[in-house]
């Protein structure tokens, strides 16, 4: 008792710290995660068909997920549940080793939400056939053993669907061990009946649906990468207890068939084994195996680098521009992490001064969803907020589809139609969301805002792109040219053009766009610009007009170290690259020298 | 207990209804009159209802505290509702019974709504109800507004008389494939069509027939049923979709190349004609007319190259509706002849579909391309094709287009080649066309000669109305539109009269009114039917998964003409679309 619950307060902090389950909730790699609606309605929806009731409970906890600590106490009861349970099984065949093995399963739950993926509702399904098996030894006694098993089938198939098998399962593997082998035939063909007759002809749902519903068999699971992930552990947490069972039982048969020898032929224990022996010393060691051996595994499990990229990806979707900036120190490069990075940075007015001080490539930039990658979708944000509606509605509806109703999504679909002037469409995208545990007084503000102002024209000013062309929809500098010739203030769009520029090397396009300056308000020519405007300058010989603005003496100095610097390196670009980094590293001569010069 | 105590506790029971009655509401009889109807949604006010419609529960859009609703006709007793919830659910039996004991009468609705300084009495807003029946079933396909990728779709069926609403097939039960285009024989089930793709068991048409479902190796597009059952026209085509930078609707489609072909489901063979499958022109949304001597098809010329790109000048495509006579006795095929020409109309002519007692032709017109129901311009159009008028002289005198009336909207049948049906090439020397193919149209007067006018229905809306269908006793048509939101399809109906009128639509009743204030489904191709499908899901399902199967051929390619081999890259409907 006191190990357990040393484990788990422990496993707890540990998730809700470290883990954050809130990244889960908002992941865009999990395909399944479960929608969760207030009301009869949803309620009566889901619990009509075998599995509906677990995929409730299900839904309704994942929703936790939103918030770490109350995400870290589900992912931790869940994994406490199944040792528990799998614990008493183990100990009903009278295991030797149960006290320890019913560790196992509770370990792999949590590495497997440390590794970011999503598993809730199976390992729900799994604690229901656990802990109805169990139900099945404390009440199956004598006669009625029968009466109870059939109880506890048909409860168990309605609320837990495929998941009843693997309690077949267990109460045949406990069964096993007590040798009554037409309970056992018996238990077989009701199992293998009872889904049928309840799930296909009662109850309408498929053959498939009836028997691998909550299963990790479910076709629902099966081929899909993301949801396949971490899979082991829903099959740990049902066959630790069935393995362990029928291993026992086995055993039991065996030694009642070839009799043990008589406790007189047992040859003397030594100290050593009698010290082992003794429940103090067994304690001891199991809680130290645990200890050293389960707490590292679920700590190095976690994967870091999927944290980082998750964490922003949240951060980003959140708007937490300085978290967003922080988090992204941790991620491998990745164009949805530059992504981020640069709407960051443009809302803290930084892009055209500091997103050379992050990684960078041009497709970072802008992602069109061309690629049809849907998981990180806070890079959509990034369209809505260029006033690239049509793009962003059709991403995010891919979302949709992928992801499932996720409550962010939805506030997203919402926003854009808003953005539109789609209101209408907007409102049922709201009122979606008004029904969801997290977003429903933000919805239900949304709509009453709508009902005083039907056309929503006290919302926020929204650029929104007006050139139609089927040619555009996935050409980033097109579009980005569009709206800033579109003539309406769009600064976003402004200075994602110029970076767009600085990132291909498009050096004369950004001399040409200086004229702009004014009409978007800018006093100077900020750094980034400045620098590239010397490298045109300086590489053509030709002409800048700056419109009455100047380049800094320093950044001009700067460039001619720069210059001198690589120029001493000659074809030498490795050892210029190295001693330049020193200095420049975060300016665009650097950049401009690692990739543009580099690639000539 | 004996009996005095046991009179004493009724009477004690007694009083106590009699109090909790009196100390109720105000009665309603001394309500302030507001002087306008209530807010309510649905909007069901002047519409035309079907007498075995389920009830027209809906949703009181004024603020109170209780609501009474007194629903009343000519006959029978009036229906009251007393409720603290502005959603007005109506009672289904009373409803019934009201509605069948008022045929052809008006109903009256009386909404009171208790407020703070009392109860307020509303105008009456009125409903009609028809005469005649609607087919008791209604099938759609219930898919999100997906653009490429789907997660769950089905196809279901809605009892109209009731709320119940249960699955024909939905993507489960062959692991989250594509099921649409299900389409029926004489608005009745026992012969149908359901289309499927899944990654995991192939595409497939699956086909029910004298009790028999099968697997048929292919993939069948916009499909019509033949009124006698046995041969099925669909079409064949390279879909793409393509996306629009800027405006309300984000999606467009465009057959980049089409034909029409028929499964023959006596030989089970697929075949085409001459005139259903031109390599200059796209055929596209055959429907047979009642009697089943006419294809009418909508045809759009093929201007472009490209299979793979979309071209330049895809807003100027615009489709023809046409019509080719068929004998189903011998398999023969006439001349296909422009009915009615896109350059008259300015608009691209699409989905016709023919009233069973073969007077209406209901139409989808829209500024351009194949797909209706991305277009908001898409609206509805009937033709009579009981009145058609003559060609004027000046008319008569140009070679084959004939000017309309534009203000009208009005149509003139087209004939190209200015010949008489007798004369047209290709057809059995020995037989007198005129007997195998007369004139549909129930007039004296020639086909050629024939005008027609073809009218905007009073019941479109701004947004896109598309995939119509029409009621086995041709008065009710039901629709799908975008009305009100521009996003989300519904499933309106509207009756149609006896001389052709349409009259105000009203959207798919639901138990729960406010359900589609949050229902991010679209119900698309509403389909009505007589009777349930009673084939089951899982057989459905058994059949789709099946490796069994009906190979067919291809008699043509939609690219180039090689005979004997299966059309190559040929989708005939792309996923997400609605």
């Amino acid at each position: 008792m006191v190990r357990s619950a040393g484990f788990f307060v422990g496993a707890c902090l540990y998730v809700w710290l470290w883990v954050q389950p809130c990244l889960i909730y908002s992941c865009g790699a999990i395909t399944n995660f479960p929608p969760f609606y207030r009301g009869w309605s949803f309620f009566l929806a889901g619990v009509q068909y075998p599995g509906g009731a677990a995929q409730y409970v299900s839904a309704l906890l994942s929703q936790l997920l939103a918030y770490s600590w109350a995400g870290a106490i589900v992912i931790v009861a869940q994994a406490w549940a199944i040792c528990a349970c799998t614990g008493y099984l183990l100990k009903a065949v009278r295991l030797p080793a149960g006290r320890l093995l019913r560790f196992v399963p509770a370990i792999l739950v949590l590495v497997a939400y440390a590794r970011y993926s999503f598993h809730l509702p199976l390992f729900l399904g799994a604690v229901a056939a656990l802990a109805f098996a169990c139900l099945y030894i404390r009440l199956a006694r004598g006669k009625r053993d029968l009466g109870v098993w059939l109880v506890l089938s048909a409860v168990l198939h309605l609320v837990a669907g495929g998941a009843f098998l693997p309690f077949v399962g267990l109460c045949v593997a406990y069964e096993i061990g007590r040798g009554r082998w037409t309970r056992i035939g018996l238990y077989l063909l009701i199992g293998l009946a009872l889904p049928y007759v309840a799930g296909v002809l009662i109850l309408r749902v498929s053959v498939v649906n009836a028997y691998t519903d909550l299963l990790p068999l479910s076709w629902r699971v099966r081929g899909w990468a993301s949801r396949e992930q971490m899979i082991v552990a829903v099959y740990v947490a049902y066959l630790s207890a069935f393995v362990g069972m029928l291993i026992a039982g086995l055993g039991r048969l065996l030694s009642a068939r070839w009799p043990r020898r008589q406790a007189g032929d047992r040859p003397g224990a030594g100290w050593l084994v009698r010290s082992f022996r003794r429940p103090a010393v067994q304690w001891t060691l199991g809680t130290l195996v645990l200890f050293a051996v389960g707490g590292p595994a679920v700590v190095l499990s976690l994967d870091a680098g999927q944290k980082a990229s998750l964490a922003v990806h949240c951060y980003a979707c959140r708007r937490m521009w300085p978290e967003v900036l922080e988090a992204s120190r941790d991620c491998p490069d990745s164009v949805h992490v530059m992504n981020a990075v640069n709407r960051a940075l443009y809302h803290t007015g930084r892009l055209s001064q500091d997103m050379f001080l992050y990684a960078q490539q041009p497709d970072g930039l802008l992602l069109t969803g061309e690629d049809h990658n849907v998981y990180y979708w806070h890079a959509f944000d990034t369209l809505i907020d260029l006033g690239l509606a049509n793009l962003a509605e059709k991403n995010l509806t891919e979302c949709l589809e992928t992801i499932g109703e996720h409550p962010w999504i939805l506030e997203r679909l919402a926003l854009v139609n808003l953005v539109k002037g789609k209101t209408a469409a907007a409102r049922i995208y709201l009122g979606t969301l008004r029904k969801t545990l997290w977003q429903g007084s933000w919805a239900g503000d949304c709509l009453s805002r709508l009902d005083a102002d039907p056309n929503f024209t006290g919302g926020a000013k929204t650029h929104r792109l007006r050139t139609d062309s089927t040619a555009l929809f996935y050409a980033k500098e097109a579009m980005l040219t569009a709206l800033v010739e579109q003539g309406d203030g769009n600064r976003m769009a402004f200075e994602y053009l110029m970076a767009w520029y600085l990132l291909t090397g498009q050096l004369a396009k950004v001399a040409q766009q200086i004229e702009r300056l004014d009409a978007f308000g800018y006093a100077e020519i900020p750094p980034l610009w400045q620098e590239a405007l010397l490298i045109y300058a300086y590489g053509t010989g030709k002409p800048v007009d700056l419109h009455g603005r100047a380049i800094n003496p320093v950044t001009e100095q700067r460039f001619k170290h720069f210059s001198s610097v690589a120029n001493r390196h000659g074809r030498d670009r490795a050892g210029a690259a190295a001693e330049l980094a020193r200095d420049y590293r975060g300016s665009y001569f650097f950049y401009y020298f690692c990739t543009v010069v580099a690639k000539r | 207990m004996n009996r005095r105590r046991f009179y004493l506790v009724l009477v004690l029971a007694a009083a106590g209804v009699a109090c909790l009655a009196a100390s109720g509401p105000a009665v309603p009889d001394q309500a302030s009159p507001v002087g306008r109807p209530a807010r309510i949604e649905p909007d069901y006010g002047g519409v035309v209802i079907p007498p075995n419609i389920a009830p027209l529960n809906f949703l009181v859009r004024e603020s109170g505290s209780r609501y009474r609703v007194r629903i009343a006709s000519q006959q029978g007793d009036p229906i009251r509702i007393d409720s603290r919830s502005a959603k007005i659910a109506i009672p289904e039996r009373s409803w019934r019974r009201l509605l069948s004991e008022n045929r052809g009468q008006e109903l009256a609705f009386e909404v009171q709504v208790q407020t703070a300084d009392g109860w307020r009495q509303f105008d009456v807003f009125r409903t009609t109800v028809a005469s005649e029946d609607i087919d008791d079933y209604l099938v759609y396909r219930r898919i999100h507004p997906a653009h490429s990728a789907w997660r769950d779709m089905g196809i279901y069926q809605r009892d109209l008389r009731t709320f119940e609403e249960s699955t024909i097939l939905t993507n489960d039960y062959f692991r989250g494939g594509c099921v649409n285009c299900h389409t029926f024989c004489n608005n009745r089930t026992d012969t149908m069509l359901v289309s499927t793709r899944s990654g995991a068991y192939g595409n497939a048409a699956v086909i029910l027939k004298d009790g028999l479902t099968e697997k048929v190796g292919s993939t069948f597009g916009y499909a019509s049923w033949h009124p006698n059952g046995k041969v099925l026209a669909y079409t064949s085509m390279k879909v793409a979709m393509f996306l629009h930078a800027a405006g309300e609707e984000v999606r467009d489609v465009i057959d980049l190349n089409s034909l029409l072909a028929y499964y023959d489901a006596g030989s089970r063979k697929i075949k085409t004609a001459p005139d259903l499958a031109k390599k200059d022109r796209l055929e596209t949304y055959p429907t047979w007319s009642p009697d089943g001597r006419f294809l009418y098809f909508c045809s759009a010329p093929l201007t472009w190259t490209s299979r793979n790109a979309i071209p330049e000048k895809y807003s100027e495509i615009r489709y023809d509706l046409m019509r080719i006579p068929y004998d189903p006795n011998t398999d023969t095929w006439g001349q296909a002849e422009t009915v009615l020409a896109a350059q008259e109309m300015g608009r691209s002519i699409l989905l016709p579909r023919i009233s069973p007692d073969g007077r209406w032709l209901l139409l989808s017109l829209c500024d351009y391309g194949c797909f209706p129901v991305y277009r908001k311009s898409s609206d509805l159009y009937l033709i009579d094709l009981e009145a058609p008028g003559t060609r004027d002289a000046s008319e008569k005198g140009r070679s084959g287009l004939y000017s309309s009336t534009e203000s009208l909207g009005s149509i003139s049948l087209k004939n190209g080649r200015d010949a008489t049906l007798g004369a047209r090439p290709g057809f059995e020397a020995e037989k007198s066309n005129q007997e195998i193919f007369p004139p549909q149209s129930r007039s004296d007067l020639p086909f050629s000669e024939c005008r027609y006018e073809a009218r905007r229905l009073e019941i479109n809306s701004d947004q896109s109305e598309s995939w119509h269908s029409w009621s086995s006793n041709s008065r009710w048509i039901a629709f799908s539109s975008k009305r009100g939101n521009g996003t989300f399809t519904r499933t309106y109906f509207s009756y149609v009269d006896p001389n052709g009128v349409a009259h105000k639509p009203f959207v798919l009743p639901q138990k729960d009114p406010t359900h589609y204030d949050s229902c991010l489904w679209t119900y698309s191709v509403p389909e009505l039917v007589t009777e349930p499908v009673r084939v089951t899901k899982e057989s459905l399902g058994r059949v789709v998964r099946s490796s069994r199967k009906v190979s067919v051929e291809m008699p043509i390619t939609t690219a180039t003409p090689k005979p004997e081999k299966a059309p190559e890259g040929t989708t005939p409907y792309l996923a997400g679309r609605e």
